[in-house]
């Protein structure tokens, strides 16, 4: 670099000390001075071209020209300061939003997971038409694993829990019984130690357990001699074998691992019907998801034919690995996402617009510029180049603006916490400007600079009479028509774009709000939720944990400010409720003996409904006398008494459970209908019949959620109602403390990010369109002072005026709105899937829409059209 | 510089000057205006180098790091820039001028192919 520089220093002394010399020489010769110089320089050349060629030699021409543009569009750049903040700021907008965006889509669907081949992998569902999704049974797994042909590797795991005891307190750590090919379908290595392998993994095989990495650190401070140690995992001593790599807590948070070691078979039909099992697996080299999906289903329906008592209604599929992470069965996240994407990319068109704008109106300030260097022999291409080269500095200004931009959105990003996970949940929440991003928004600047500065240096450098360009002083009223034209359907466009954003962002927006208003049934204000598994070592009988439950409650009743309290075996809409089952009702037969009423069963405290805030419609609630030894009894909710009992009073009346391969349960006879509570979380667009037995009277050993009603705000009770947890049992773990409000936000963080994001965008694109309206009805008038002068001293009277300048704004407006309307027509159908209880061509939004579209773009042109009526026309003409 | 002349004058082959330059400078070292002449007096004037032409060529040469340049006096006591040979320059000549014979033998028994 510094010989470059020195080189070229020097060359003019060189150069005149060679001049010198030679002139010196030729008047040794007898020549004259004059004479002697004229005969060196001849001799010497051209010096502009030596010198030229000699930087040459240094420096490509190609990139001379560049640094020369850089140079010069920077002091372009600083000479109108205005100018280019407002461009900078518009385009840093556009491209860091842009990048935002990305970035969040990046991390949900491209990003790798610490999994082999993630997008190979597939994972199994049991379906059941109007219910949440269910894992698979081992009935479809053992079919799958005889008649399926789509997978190399297939293995399944049962979500599990253990209650780690140990130093520390006694601690609930998430985990799972998996299946050695389970691990192997995911190609998971432990970073220390061993996996699990057949050799752990059959009937009968030894207690060993694989660690997270995150638990090892935490409980074991990462030290290697936690292999081979023991710990007393739900009262069994396990055998540790092995760490897993950090972020891999697949299935669902687990921390913990054990092998399932299966039962070879000869169970009983009920338990081969169970949905207990999480299935991965691995499609074969050359096998589609979707062919894979098709085989499945094919399987599920020879399983309907073979087993109709357990399998009428149920269907399986295979869904993307990716897309269960996201708890997304539809693929609902995924559309919201591209509908973002779309959506910030007509955000950046409008900036790419609003500046195409700003740079055509500066050009024609630079027009004698333009044309002088055309004149001076300036290639088209040169100045294409050129123009080019600035309006890409300038996006590249912006694009460091946007970079900054991201970095503030994305901790907003990340509040809005965009999925429901719960396994990666470090990989897929954590929002960040990773190279992807990076390389993401260095690509949208270069394009958005070409963009946005192509329509000008085209128009710039196509000029074909240079002349009067030259020559005219004057340039108010000289080839206006050209870029006038341009500058209009830049206007168009933003319209268009700024009304479909809008109607998208409008429907979306409603959609979220129908969604939070939906009825859940109860009062989510002021309830406290907490989760707890009983250790089948400790409570062994029935009757122990019925007397756990009802000592606790009594202790948590008695915590200052609770109100009530009550447990159940599921709360309302939480993910995956396996307490589903079939039901009859007597009397009502149904006409297809598989056509059972199909619903929920929630077995509960005799306070839990009225500390849910459920709302009595006859009859009466359970209570304290629905005892073991007492009648039967259960509540119904009114879904349940309209499908089951129709216009019967359903008080009184009997129901049963049907357990395929069981004896039915005795009748339960009806005493309370309660209005519909919400229980599904996937599917709470529909109520579902749901049926609730005393805890008492019903034998099970499912875990316990505990719900508590407190006076104020129930995040602040967790610790006093811990404290009464253990004042009954010292070794009881709880887990997912979590206020009914959150759990309820948590439900539809897909919908509000995709909604507020959705808005703002919107709101921006207005915004820009708006300013970009303005700037152009602004800038024409001030081009057309002139012409108005002229007009008033004619006999225009100032109203003419005023409609002239209203009426070519509104013009571009209704002819943007009207483009836009059918845009949005056509593009808002994409969302279909995404909305609710809206449709998509909402008349009433489009409507408003294009209203306040039109509102602001009346404001916008009215400013421009009043100081066009004001034109002194003895001004303008002097001017002229 | 007459026409007449000019036709009389061969034009250097692309890459040639280089050449001269290097073999110049293995005399010593040398600053540019002594460089032109000396190519022109060695070759009895035949080529004529326009002098301009020697720079672009001499700054090519020092990017290749086959000569340098240092600072020093003329034989009229002026500050000049002499530019002076080096090692890998040295290497770089001998290289070339093996590839001119051969091409000038080839050249040679093209256009004269009975002697």
């Amino acid at each position: 670099m510094w010989r470059r520089k020195r080189m070229l220093a020097e060359l003019d002394e060189d150069i005149s000390e060679h001049l010198e010399t030679e002139t010196q020489e030729n008047i040794d010769r007898g020549m004259t001075p004059q004479e002697a110089r004229c005969a060196a320089v001849r001799k010497f050349g051209n010096v502009t071209r030596v010198k030229e060629e000699v930087r040459g030699v240094w420096y490509s021409r190609w990139l001379e020209q560049l640094d020369q543009d850089l140079r010069y569009g920077l002091r372009m750049l600083r000479k109108s300061p205005g100018f280019t903040a407002i461009a900078v700021l518009t385009l840093g907008l556009g491209i860091g939003a842009n990048t935002a965006i990305f970035s969040a889509v990046n991390a949900l669907l491209l990003q790798r997971l610490p999994v082999v081949d993630s997008d190979r992998i597939v994972f199994g569902l049991g379906l059941r038409e109007g219910f949440d999704p269910y894992g698979l049974s081992r009935l479809e797994y053992d079919a799958l694993k005889e008649r399926g042909h789509s997978f190399a590797n297939l293995g399944v795991a049962e979500l599990r829990s253990f209650n780690l005891i140990g130093r520390n307190d006694p601690e609930r750590v998430q985990g799972a019984a998996v299946q050695a090919e389970f691990l192997e379908a995911l190609g998971v290595q432990p970073i220390l130690g061993q996996s699990i392998t057949k050799a752990e993994d059959y009937p009968g095989g030894p207690p060993v357990a694989l660690l997270g990495y995150g638990l090892w650190m935490r409980r074991f401070a990462g030290a290697p001699g936690v292999i081979g140690q023991a710990l007393d995992l739900n009262g069994r001593s396990t055998a540790v074998i092995g760490v897993l790599p950090p972020s891999f807590d697949y299935p669902g948070e687990a921390q913990i691992w054990i092998p399932l070691q299966m039962q070879p078979g000869g169970l009983p039909l009920s338990e081969m019907a169970a949905h207990n099992y999480e299935m991965v697996a691995r499609l074969r080299p050359g096998v589609s998801a979707e062919q894979a999906d098709d085989e499945v289903r094919r399987i599920a329906r020879e399983l309907e034919n073979e087993y109709p008592a357990v399998r009428r209604g149920w269907s399986s599929k295979v869904i993307p690995m990716r897309r269960e992470l996201l708890r997304d069965v539809a693929g609902r996240v995924e559309k919201s996402l591209v509908a973002l994407l779309g959506a910030v990319g007509f955000l950046l068109l409008i900036c790419c617009a609003n500046v195409a704008g700003l740079l055509m109106a500066r050009g024609v300030v630079r027009e004698r510029e333009m044309a002088m260097r055309r004149a001076m022999g300036a290639g088209c291409p040169r100045i294409v180049r050129q123009l080019l080269t600035e309006s890409v500095l300038l996006a590249a200004l912006g694009g460091l603006a946007g970079l900054a931009l991201a970095y503030g959105i994305l901790p907003l990003l990340c509040s809005l916490n965009p999925v429901q996970t719960t396994a990666f949940a470090g990989l897929l929440r954590g929002l960040h400007v990773d190279g992807r991003a990076l390389l993401f928004a260095s690509v949208l600047t270069l394009v958005t600079g070409v963009t946005s500065g192509f329509l000008p240096a085209i128009k710039r450098a196509a000029a074909k009479d240079l002349m009067p360009l030259i020559l005219e002083g004057n340039q108010r009223s000289s080839s206006g028509t050209g870029s006038k034209r341009m500058l209009g359907a830049l206007v168009v466009a933003e319209m268009a774009i700024a009304i479909t954003l809008l109607a998208g962002g409008a429907l979306m927006i409603q959609s979220f709000q129908r969604l939070k208003q939906i009825d859940v049934g109860f009062r989510p204000e002021g309830l406290l939720t907490m989760h707890m598994e009983l250790s089948p070592n400790k409570y062994t009988s029935f009757p122990q944990r019925a007397a756990f439950a009802r000592k606790m409650l009594d202790e948590i009743q008695k915590v200052p400010g609770v109100v009530s309290a009550g447990v159940t075996t599921n709360l309302p809409l939480t993910t995956f409720s396996a307490r589903d089952s079939v039901f009859a009702v007597e009397g009502h037969p149904p006409a297809n003996p598989g056509d059972v009423p199909i619903t929920s069963h929630r077995l509960v405290s005799p306070d839990y409904l009225r500390t849910l805030g459920v709302a009595l419609v006859e009859g009466r609630l359970l209570d304290k006398n629905d005892r073991q030894n007492t009648q039967p009894v259960a509540v119904i909710s009114e879904e349940f008494a309209k499908q089951g009992f129709g216009n019967e009073d359903p008080l009184g009346k009997h129901v049963k459970r049907i357990r395929p391969g069981m004896a039915d349960t005795p009748w339960f006879t009806v005493v309370g209908v309660v209005r519909n509570v919400k229980e599904d979380r996937d599917n709470f667009r529909i109520d579902r019949p749901v049926l609730y037995l005393p805890y008492e009277q019903q034998e099970n050993d499912y875990a316990l959620d505990l719900m508590v009603r407190v006076k104020s705000n129930p995040a602040g009770f967790a610790a006093g109602i811990r404290q009464a947890i253990l004042a009954v049992d010292a070794d009881q773990p709880v887990s997912n403390v979590i206020t009914m409000r959150n759990h309820l936000e948590g439900m539809l963080v897909n919908e509000r990010f995709s909604a507020i994001l959705m808005a703002g965008l919107a709101g921006f694109g207005v915004l820009l369109a708006i300013i970009g309206l303005y700037g152009v009805m602004a800038y024409s008038v001030s081009r057309q002072t002139g012409e108005i002068g002229l007009r008033v001293a004619l006999g225009a009277a100032p109203s003419d005026i005023f409609k002239m300048v209203l009426g070519r704004g509104s013009k571009l407006v209704v002819l943007g709105v009207a483009i836009g309307l059918a845009c949005a027509l056509a593009l808002t159908r994409l969302l279909v899937s995404t909305l609710y209880g809206i449709r998509a061509n909402d008349p009433g939004t489009f409507a408003a829409t294009a209203l306040l579209l039109c509102l602001a773009a009346i404001v916008a042109c009215y400013l421009p059209a009043r100081r066009a009526m004001r034109v002194d026309p003895i001004v303008a003409l002097r001017y002229e | 510089m007459s026409t007449k002349e000019e036709r009389e004058r061969t034009e250097l082959l692309q890459g040639t000057l280089d050449l001269l330059i290097l073999r110049t400078l293995l005399l010593g070292p040398r600053h540019g205006h002594a460089i032109a002449k000396a190519i022109e007096f060695n070759s009895d004037e035949v080529l004529q180098v326009e002098q301009g032409s020697l720079y672009p060529a001499l700054h090519r040469l020092i990017k290749r790091r086959w000569i340098a340049a240092e600072q020093g006096t003329s034989e009229n006591n002026r500050r000049a820039k002499f530019y002076r040979l080096t090692p890998k320059g040295r290497q770089q000549l001998e290289l070339e001028t093996l590839k001119w014979d051969k091409l000038a033998g080839a050249i040679a028994r093209i256009l004269r192919p009975a002697e």
